[in-house]
């Protein structure tokens, strides 16, 4: 299969997916105990206002006509209107998805920029004091709950070392930048407002280092044993055994084809990291998704929860098509079925 | 490398148990095992720490869980309160130990049942393949689909926020991961030839599932759900930190962490139910690194 026809063949399988994730959300929302009727209106309602209450959500339809109108809904990015905002979640989400994403981001940054490091020096200098530091230190680290790591590093940075401003995205005084992406750093970069910048710079480094962080050790992990085993193939020997430098074998022959396994557990980190960030953002106070998720979660608004549920999923499905393709390009042996 | 360990795996496979090996060289090879293995051994002594504490709370926790001193409100850790109490002046040692018992049970709970449901269709998919193997797997695929908070958070809203529905949802997002696994082990046991065997004498297809695949489709299950307690005890701590587990006043982890979030100058607060949920999880997962060592060689890497 040549690249071309692999990207097409991976392409056409997202729209399944996309059905699939579609379908259960929709599942998610309309087959459940809790009824957003009775949590809109009160017991005292009468009942022609809670006909006309499910009259205007749609809500006295046959189930199979709710999907479809549902499904036409979700391809328009119409995901309807949020019960309690009153805004349509298109719009919520547009302001809150920025956010989220550069909280995500910054954190993948932070594990692909220490893991994969890491992940290579404790292969090639296996058994060192450093390979022990950073296996003693990743197996707590796995075991931290994110959310306590998130708490533990405020009460470390920002209430006793006074090295990072606490909760938030910006400081309250000085006024969010512009917006064009909605991303601060980015948008602050665009309209060189230097204040923003250095504001929404030091915001964002304890939450993407405990999120980054925290995904780092398993992409450490992934990293480390795949380097060890490419260090132990043919290959290498021979390399070794034509005269080149122990660096040069590591870089241009092994650390190549190890990132192999690294690349694909990039995919999965990035969903971890989104999911995560919806908890680091309560922590946080950030003002992203995971916010407006919880507060869909408590007040049963589910076309917020049912938003931010489908684009997530599309999001991490959509970088894992990228992280797959990423893949085969790089291991033609992917595209050609093992 | 690991001589004990593999001859332990021998007398646990299901070949080696008839054999009959005699529980004395099973517990002295369980412990050649262990001492080779520092950081198995420290798994065990968190763990059996822990179940100790939980299973005897009453006798050492030194308050009750609601006992409220109004007059002793946000105590640092001192004499009188190990860690402190929190603003009702509630013993924060006794709600950890308290809290532990819901925190650890709903853990352990959640994956017991995701792994039981997931092997069952799992082993149904892999054994009859077909259109079933085909609709299931595909319906595992779309709950991979998600990162599986954000989906326990949208099913825990969608059934009404509590201790018992957080937990059916991240049942509901996890059994496919044990789904997959288990119908990729079943799909090369069946090729066994006893299977082929039982089926030539006339064995029924649920027969052979349930007592030929099955157990010996089993053995990862095992291993895979010992390694994943420690992260079902944290999801489900994830969901009562965001409010949707436990409800007040009674104790968990989760939730503990979260009211010690919004008082960081009372740092014990949040800090000791975090060690709490952290030791335990490190004891499992030592535990369970071990366990995959031990009963599947074929699982071991490096690390």
């Amino acid at each position: 299969m040549t690249l071309q026809a692999y990207v097409l063949r991976r392409v056409l399988l997202l729209v399944p997916m996309i059905v699939g994730i579609s379908l259960l959300t929709f599942v998610v929302s309309h087959m459940v105990p809790a009824d957003p009727v009775s949590a809109m209106l009160t017991d005292k309602a009468r009942p022609e206002t809670v006909a006309a209450f499910r009259e205007q959500w749609g809500l006295d339809r046959p189930l199979p006509e709710q999907y479809l109108r549902y499904l036409g809904g979700l391809l328009r990015l119409d995901f309807g209107v949020s019960i309690f905002s009153h805004h349509p979640v298109a719009d919520d989400l547009a302001l809150y998805l920025p956010a989220t994403l550069e909280l995500a981001t910054t954190a993948l940054l932070v594990t692909v920029f220490l893991g994969i490091p890491l992940g290579v020096l404790t292969a090639v200098y296996r058994e060192s004091w450093l390979d022990r530091v950073v296996r003693v230190v990743s197996l707590l680290g796995a075991s931290a709950p994110i959310f306590w790591l998130a708490i533990v590093g405020l009460l470390v940075f920002y209430s006793w070392l006074d090295w990072v401003p606490g909760p938030g995205r910006i400081d309250a005084r000085i006024a969010a930048p512009q917006t064009i992406t909605g991303l601060y750093t980015v948008d602050s970069l665009l309209t060189q407002n230097w204040d923003a910048f250095g504001s929404s710079v030091r915001h964002l480094i304890l939450p993407a280092l405990v999120l980054g962080g925290n995904q780092m050790v398993y992409l450490l992990r992934v990293t480390r044993s795949s380097v060890l085993e490419v260090l132990g193939q043919e290959y290498v020997r021979t390399a070794h055994a034509k005269g080149l430098g122990w660096w040069t074998v590591v870089y241009r022959h092994a650390v190549p084809n190890a990132l192999i396994p690294t690349v694909a557990y990039l995919g999965l980190s990035y969903g971890s990291l989104l999911a995560g960030a919806v908890v680091t953002e309560i922590v946080f106070a950030w003002p992203g998704m995971g916010r407006y998720a919880l507060q869909g979660t408590t007040r049963l608004d589910f076309p917020a929860i049912v938003g931010v549920t489908t684009v997530i999923a599309v999001i991490y499905v959509a970088v894992n098509l990228v992280v797959d393709v990423a893949q085969s390009f790089m291991d033609p042996r992917i595209r050609l079925g093992r | 490398m690991v001589g004990g360990g593999v001859s332990l795996s021998e007398h646990l496979s299901p070949r080696g148990r008839e054999r009959r090996a005699s529980l004395a060289s099973w517990l002295a090879s369980a412990w050649r095992f262990l001492r080779r293995r520092p950081l198995a051994l420290l798994g065990l002594a968190i763990v059996v720490v822990w179940v100790l504490a939980l299973l005897g709370t009453d006798v050492i926790a030194p308050y009750g869980p609601l006992d409220l001193d109004t007059f002793k409100r946000l105590q640092p850790p001192g004499s009188e309160h190990l860690m402190g109490t929190d603003d009702l002046g509630r013993d924060v040692f006794s709600r950890i130990l308290h809290g532990g018992r819901v925190s650890v049970v709903a853990g352990i709970l959640v994956v017991l049942a995701a792994s039981l449901v997931g092997t069952f269709i799992g082993t149904s998919a892999g054994f009859f393949g077909g259109a079933l193997d085909e609709l299931l797997m595909r319906t595992a695929d779309i709950f991979l689909a998600f990162p599986p908070i954000i989906l326990a958070l949208a099913i825990t809203a969608a059934l009404g926020p509590d201790l018992h529905t957080s937990m059916v949802a991240i049942m509901l997002v996890w059994w496919p991961q044990y789904a997959r696994m288990v119908r990729g082990v079943v799909q090369s046991v069946k090729q066994n030839e006893y299977v082929t065997a039982s089926r030539a004498i006339g064995a029924g297809e649920w027969r052979i599932m349930l007592r030929h695949v099955l157990p010996n489709s089993i053995m990862p299950v095992f291993v895979v759900a010992t390694l994943d307690l420690g992260q079902g005890i944290t999801i489900a701590a994830v969901l009562s930190f965001l409010g949707l587990g436990i409800r007040p006043p009674n104790p968990d982890w989760g939730s503990m962490i979260a009211s010690g979030a919004t008082m960081l100058s009372q740092w014990w607060l949040g800090t000791f139910p975090g060690l709490a949920i952290m030791s335990v999880v490190l004891g499992f997962n030592l535990l369970g690194d071990a366990l995959r060592d031990l009963l599947d060689p074929r699982l071991r890497h490096e690390r």
